[in-house]
């Protein structure tokens, strides 16, 4: 377990951003800083980047502008917006610094086997922070099997009086191996299968949004047979066999890998929840098991649907969650915004529609910076205890 | 479509079965509970209070209840006025799942899935506790079946020794007392084997096991089908001779003797051990008395040197109650300050001078006189008095040692440490705390160990050498070349010097064959880098080998006998009476 530790409170507040697209990861890395710091000493510096940067000279610009304090986190992606732009092989970063902030970092290491229990680590960082206004910022290896656990674990130390959010980090839809990043000014760490835990500290009002647009189609299906992420059967029928006829393709449509994933992608499972739905991605099917893989625990005895999101009601979602994270500040005006997009939902929307939802995100935000990443899963706890989503795109707002 | 909260039932049902522990079950439904109704809090409270909690602390959810058990709202510290609800679950009375929301209190459908849920967890507690109390049965029936089976297996080994197949010593008596009963001519006959320890700590326990085997092997083709061996203990054997007188005994016994005398190949070598045996007979004594009996002139043939044959006679009760005595008188003579040191000198060969003296411990009891050291040590070792006696020596040998050293500034002082010592955790530091009270320099000091210490466990011994050496002080094995000697592990010991045996030179003109092995040791001792000491120099003819093979020091009578520590400072003097020898 290693920690970091921020608090300023000497100079006027800010939040900023930079975005940088070219190849060289010193050159983008000190692109993307330069701008989001602007000659400012932020309190924390989040780096979002697609995994080829993921690199130490990435950060040496960054550490050259960073304070002693300053804490720097961050993982790679599948996707970054930042700077009023959306990339996909680019880095972000997004910062801020200013009175009133305190920033504190737990890293639970080798996750892996023990996720409820990393997640309780990450969320020791919480310990002794007595800011008037709290969250539990979580970015973790999207990797690491049943992420719901990483979440419950950090429930458990954080408590409902603490709102918790975050997303887990990518490797650009590759599923392969993700990185994330923990430093500061003297050194930064690239590091697997770890659980970041980023305790935010603010006397101004912090407000968490979340939305996914979709709505359920046809009849609703049992989950009669899963293990972990696999389900295994719908009403007693093999779960492969069912998706494949409600969707009407044959067993061809597995023969490209790639292609079926774009298909299940437009068409996720939803958990039936009381504020809505909770959606599941499928990303993948097994045909010796007959089995629909998906990233997150579909529990035995679920009731679940297929899903449809139209094209508008995702884009709707976009600004529909930016304002939710404004709104919930309560009237005080918003400083910036960090964002958690789902995957997923790039690839629903294709590179022309990210483009439309970023305008979705700037438009409702009106001039409010904000800047953040595409995940392998979105956190997000601010009422009731449930707090793993995916398919949806999460907001945080700082007063 | 149903209400949102029917499709929770079957996956909540689900979830909270599987656990197979109480505390498991509630924690998920709990957990799930709190997950699918979106409350911030959930708990399960039973006889009154809150059993767990979800969401809060339960010490902070017990202060915001208030001690009631079915508020309608309830205030938390940062999540304000929360709604609660609550559902009973059998059994027992007052079990409650409790959830509490902020915004909207439960709807009526909500507060249905919650009873269901709190009837779910009841059902999954009411099978985990049924299917407890038969796997509590099941594991009890296994139990009581394993021990019946432990119990039989430990009745067989109490009869019969499991390494040998021999009888026991319970075997042995009753099969003596059926002798006795015939009232026949019995003889029994004590064995115990010389050396056996040696071999065991040199070569190992395994190695051991593996010679006792092949000991009784050959205790057994000795005897006729009539006879009976047994093993009594450790390395111990008795023979039950049928129809026999104790004296018509003896030559058995030392058939005995010579066969175990003949080597026996064990762990790739031939290893050599001995046997004492004492021999009693009957009829006219209680089995155990006559065991006994050959038990104590067993002791006697030990005391009389190895490979030697005894028969019982009464005053031998006499001798082994006195070294119990032995043992009282030795545990108070420490107490009352009856040790004294005496001191002999090592010389340097080629110079003739002295370079350090050897501290050597002397009892003398008021009523016993003097007692030596070859009686009483290997009775402190086996009581464990030795660590304590040893302390005193090391710390009364290094302040006189200090005390010289302000007339002759070269003296070294030579200490004997036992095994139990060097493996006591507190040696390194009581070394360490007597090297700084006498301001001794660490150089001064060489701790001497024999080779069976250090060779029955050398990767402890090196463990232990290495503090020893941390400190700057020299380590000597003493009686180099009487045990077995790993040159492997020679190499790897932190030690600086090597004290050949007396043994090697007992004659008063050395041979060739002698003065061969001395050589190959010396060498030895240089290719290692390592001072050599002879001991036991009786004779100027041996003083003056010794010194033409290369041995650095000398110790003997005929250098210097010891000498109370009054008079070693005269003695070293160039006029001093033993001077003139060396």
């Amino acid at each position: 377990m290693s920690t970091g530790m921020s608090h300023v409170s000497s100079s006027e507040r800010w939040f900023g951003t930079g975005h940088s697209t070219l190849t060289d990861p010193a050159a983008a890395g000190a692109e993307a800083a330069t701008a989001a710091l602007a000659g400012r000493v932020p309190a924390i510096a989040f780096v979002f980047c697609s995994v080829g940067y993921h690199v130490p000279e990435l950060f040496g610009a960054l550490r050259e502008q960073a304070g002693a304090d300053t804490v720097i986190v961050g993982c790679t992606t599948s996707g970054q917006l930042g700077g009023g732009r959306v990339s996909r092989d680019s880095v972000v970063v997004t910062a801020w610094g200013g009175d009133g902030f305190t920033v504190r970092t737990t890293v639970a290491r080798s996750a892996p086997g023990r996720l409820r229990e990393a997640g309780a680590e990450a969320a020791s960082s919480l310990a002794g922070l007595a800011d008037e206004h709290r969250a539990l910022l979580l970015i973790g290896d999207g990797l690491t099997g049943t992420t719901h656990e990483i979440v419950r674990g950090a429930f458990s130390v954080a408590g409902a009086a603490v709102p918790l959010i975050g997303g887990w980090s990518g490797d650009d839809l590759r599923y392969v191996r993700t990185y994330q990043f923990h430093g500061g000014r003297d050194g930064v760490e690239i590091l697997s299968g770890a659980v970041i835990g980023i305790a935010l500290g603010s006397d101004r009002p912090l407000g968490v949004g979340m939305a996914h647009g979709w709505h359920k189609t046809g009849d609703a299906l049992v989950v009669t047979s899963s293990r972990d992420g696999h389900v295994l059967e719908f009403d007693g029928e093999p779960a492969l066999d069912v998706f494949l006829r409600r969707l009407g393709v044959d067993e061809s449509a597995l023969d490209d890998p790639a292609g079926f994933r774009e298909l299940a992608f437009h068409h996720p499972l939803g958990l039936s929840r009381r504020s809505g739905d909770d959606i599941r991605v499928i990303h993948d099917g097994d045909r010796v098991e007959r089995s629909l893989i998906c990233l997150a625990d579909v529990p035995l005895g679920a009731l679940a649907w297929l899903m449809a999101g139209d094209h508008e009601s995702l884009l709707d979602s976009a600004g529909e969650a930016a304002g939710q994270a404004v709104e919930a500040l309560g009237g005080a005006p918003a400083l910036g915004v960090l964002v958690f997009d789902c995957a997923a939902r790039w690839l629903k929307l294709g590179a022309a529609g990210v483009q439309e939802e970023n305008v979705e995100i700037g438009k409702r935000l009106d001039g409010v910076p904000y800047g953040g990443f595409y995940t392998n899963g979105e956190i997000a706890r601010f009422r009731g205890a449930l707090g793993m989503h995916h398919f949806t795109l999460v907001t945080l707002a700082l007063g | 479509m149903n209400h949102w909260s029917t499709h929770q039932l079957t996956e909540f049902f689900a979830a909270v079965c599987a656990p197979q522990e109480e505390h498991a079950a509630i924690m998920v439904a709990v957990e799930r509970a709190a997950e699918v109704l979106e409350t911030e809090i959930g708990a399960v409270l039973r006889d009154g209070r809150v059993e767990v909690a979800w969401g809060a602390g339960r010490e902070q959810l017990e202060t915001a209840l208030g001690g009631e058990q079915r508020p309608a709202a309830m205030t938390v510290p940062g999540l304000g006025e929360l709604h609660v609800s609550t559902a009973r679950f059998n059994p027992g009375p007052g079990g409650a799942l409790l959830v509490a929301r902020a915004g909207d209190p439960l709807d009526p459908e909500e507060r249905q899935l919650l009873q269901a849920m709190a009837q779910t967890l009841g059902l999954a507690l009411t099978n985990i506790s049924l299917l407890s109390a038969e796997r509590s049965a099941r594991e009890a029936r296994e139990r009581e079946a394993a021990e019946r089976l432990t119990l039989l297996d430990s009745l067989r080994e109490a009869r019969h020794d499991s390494l040998t197949g021999l009888p026991t010593r319970v075997l042995f008596l009753e099969m003596l007392a059926e002798r006795l009963a015939h009232h026949t001519p019995t003889s029994v006959l004590f064995i115990d084997l010389d050396r056996f320890k040696a071999v065991n700590d040199s070569l190992g326990h395994r190695a051991g096991d593996e010679l006792l085997g092949l000991v009784a092997g050959r205790v057994r083709g000795c005897l006729r089908p009539t006879d009976t061996a047994a093993r009594i203990g450790g390395d111990e054997f008795a023979v039950l001779l049928n129809d026999c007188e104790a004296e018509q005994a003896i030559p058995v016994a030392q058939r005995l003797i010579d066969a175990i005398k003949r080597s026996f190949p064990v762990a790739g070598q031939e290893v050599f051990i001995g046997a004492s045996i004492g021999i009693a007979a009957g009829p006219g004594a209680a089995p155990g008395e006559i065991l006994g009996n050959a038990d104590v002139a067993m002791y006697r043939a030990k005391t009389e040197g190895p490979g030697k044959v005894v028969l019982f006679e009464a005053q031998m009760h006499a001798e082994a109650l006195a070294r119990l005595t032995l043992n009282g008188d030795l545990q108070r003579a420490l107490a009352l300050g009856e040790f004294r040191l005496q001191y002999q000198p090592l010389f340097g060969l080629g110079s003739g001078e002295p370079v350090g003296v050897e501290a050597l411990v002397r009892w003398q009891n008021p009523e016993r006189g003097y007692v030596s050291p070859a009686d009483f040590v290997p009775m402190a070792e086996e009581t464990g008095l030795i660590s304590d006696l040893g302390r005193w020596v090391l710390n009364t040998a290094g302040r006189q040692a200090a005390a010289w050293r302000r007339t002759r500034p070269d003296l070294g002082i030579n200490v004997n440490v036992s095994g139990r010592q060097l493996t006591d955790p507190q040696f390194a530091s009581d070394v360490e705390r007597m090297l700084t009270d006498t301001k001794l320099p660490p150089h001064a000091v060489t701790l001497e160990l024999t080779e069976s210490v250090l060779m029955s466990d050398p990767k402890t011994a090196i463990g232990c050498l290495r503090d020893l050496q941390d400190l700057g002080v020299d380590v000597s094995i003493d009686d180099f070349g009487t045990g077995y000697s790993s040159l492997s592990y020679l190499q790897r010991l932190p030690v600086d010097e090597l004290k050949i045996d007396r043994a090697f030179i007992s004659r008063q003109t050395p041979t060739t064959a002698d003065l061969a092995v001395i050589r190959t040791i010396v060498e030895l001792a240089r290719t290692l880098r390592l001072r050599t000491v002879i001991e036991g120099i009786e004779t100027e003819a041996q003083r003056n080998a010794m010194r033409l093979l290369g041995c650095d020091l000398g110790q003997g009578y005929h250098l210097c006998r010891p000498v109370h520590p009054e008079d070693l400072l005269p003695t070293l003097s160039p006029a001093g009476p033993d001077r003139e020898a060396a």
